[in-house]
């Protein structure tokens, strides 16, 4: 880990990186070569060769470009359950794919040396072409393209378009994201993405503007939409010692997806572990989001998990209705067991579990 | 031959592997998993010839399995990073050989 402080080199990645700029999707032109982007709910006004908040979205000439349009940290091989998604294809190889800059600045952000984008080291950069990804997953038999790391919010123009180009070639998106766009920029995501795993942080106002710079309100809104489309998603809540554990915080993310999503809608209470300006405060404690999850399903959610940790039942699928073991979790392996069936179906009770294309594997059965 | 070789620890469950190559041959990498009681379990990664790169987690993935290792040709570099958060993507490595 690198640990962050006052000396940590700042770059200015706009004066050394190639330039393979694209105009930006959503903006408005203004007066006097100014511009309004609306891709976030904070509607920069940039100037004349300044950038938004993010840092990646620059204006030049009165028009506005995504600098970070082909720009990626090295794609990674992984497991669908990496991003907090549980019910979707489980033990799925994805092709992890992030960028650069964020439109968020969380204090304790685990990603801060690239999604912070002024301590972004030149030689994280790589360069991949959407034709480019579309191979790699395919030589790799990889059926998932994975928008993730920093915030896949920021490179909503390379996102859109090797989604679109991806989808022709049979091969499926992720979006993980803290979800904070504007209402426009869902809509367009919600034509080409498959699975969304949705972080909502805390459901307190004062803590997003105090901790990650943002706003909580839009970020619940676009997760009704993507509710209302239909599209699978999974909701994660990152449990930060001595800031979010604790049974209030618990209580409300319960009853915002309870009450405003589904009881079916499967939740994540995941671990914190110190980083960036948040180094002093400890790990948080298993049996935290173990305490949380069983308060979830007192409350009636079906589908609670825990993450960062490789060890507990609390990472397993139980049928709802007949508390069966369904599908047993060591870290990111996923074991189905007998009891049910490739379409997601208890073999006990006949509960429709809504978890697709379950993949039985010959080790080990159990663990 | 060239080798990495890592025990699993409790606090750390994740590695991000990154495999350089550094000139373009066909490539084939041994990934060794070695379980207390069991046989290991082995995997073969080909990497053609015409990819320069590669990166991929690897993670425990059952309590009997202690440690791994991998065996690479003299043609590629490999480096290891520690990840303590699954949605993490590590730029600072703690092996390079």
């Amino acid at each position: 880990m690198n640990n962050f402080n006052e000396n940590t080199p700042k770059h200015n990645l706009h004066l050394q990186w190639n330039d393979t700029r694209k105009e930006a999707y959503l903006y408005t032109k203004l007066e006097n070569q100014t511009v309004r982007c609306n891709l976030c709910p904070r509607n920069c006004i940039i100037r004349e060769n300044a950038v938004g908040f993010c840092k990646v979205r620059k204006n030049i000439g009165g028009v506005l470009y995504a600098m970070s349009y082909e720009k990626a940290t090295h794609s990674t091989v992984e497991k669908v359950e990496t991003e907090a998604i549980f019910h979707f294809r489980p033990g799925s190889d994805i092709l992890a794919l992030g960028n650069f800059g964020c439109n968020l600045d969380c204090d304790y952000c685990q990603n801060w040396s690239y999604s912070q984008f002024q301590y972004t080291d030149p030689k994280n950069i790589h360069e991949y072409s959407t034709q480019q990804i579309i191979e790699m997953a395919i030589s790799n038999n990889i059926k998932i393209l994975s928008w993730t790391y920093n915030d896949p919010a920021v490179w909503f123009e390379f996102v859109i378009d090797t989604a679109k180009e991806a989808r022709k070639k049979g091969l499926l998106n992720l979006f993980k994201s803290a979800f904070f766009l504007s209402e426009e920029a869902v809509k367009e995501l919600l034509k080409v993405i498959d699975i969304f795993a949705i972080s909502i942080k805390a459901m307190d106002e004062n803590y997003y503007s105090k901790f990650t710079k943002g706003w909580l309100h839009p970020v619940l809104n676009n997760t009704k939409l993507v509710y209302k489309s239909g599209i699978h998603f999974e909701i994660s809540n990152l449990v930060v010692t001595d800031l979010t554990n604790n049974n209030n915080s618990y209580d409300k993310i319960i009853d915002f997806v309870l009450n405003e999503l589904s009881p079916f809608t499967p939740l994540h209470f995941t671990r914190f572990h110190p980083d960036y300006k948040y180094l002093k405060y400890r790990k948080t404690p298993q049996a935290d989001v173990e305490a949380a999850r069983k308060r979830a399903l007192e409350h009636g959610l079906k589908f609670v998990y825990i993450g960062n940790t490789f060890k507990s039942d609390a990472l397993n699928t139980y049928c709802p209705n007949c508390k069966t073991l369904l599908i047993q979790r060591y870290g990111l392996h996923t074991y189905p067991q007998d009891t049910i069936n490739k379409d997601g179906i208890c073999k006990k009770c006949g509960y429709q579990t809504g978890i697709s294309e379950i993949c039985h594997g010959d080790f080990p059965n159990s663990i | 031959m060239k080798k990495f070789a890592h025990i699993w620890t409790e606090d750390y469950f994740l590695l991000h592997i990154q495999l350089t190559i550094e000139c373009s041959l066909n490539s084939e990498v041994t990934i060794v998993r070695e379980l207390v009681g069991r046989h290991p379990i082995q995997h073969i990664l080909k990497i053609d010839k015409n990819v320069s790169s590669y990166r991929f987690m690897i993670s425990r993935m059952h309590p009997d399995e202690k440690s791994f290792f991998i065996v690479y040709s003299q043609n590629i570099i490999l480096e290891a990073f520690m990840l303590d958060d699954r949605a993490y993507y590590p730029t600072e490595s703690f092996f390079r050989s």
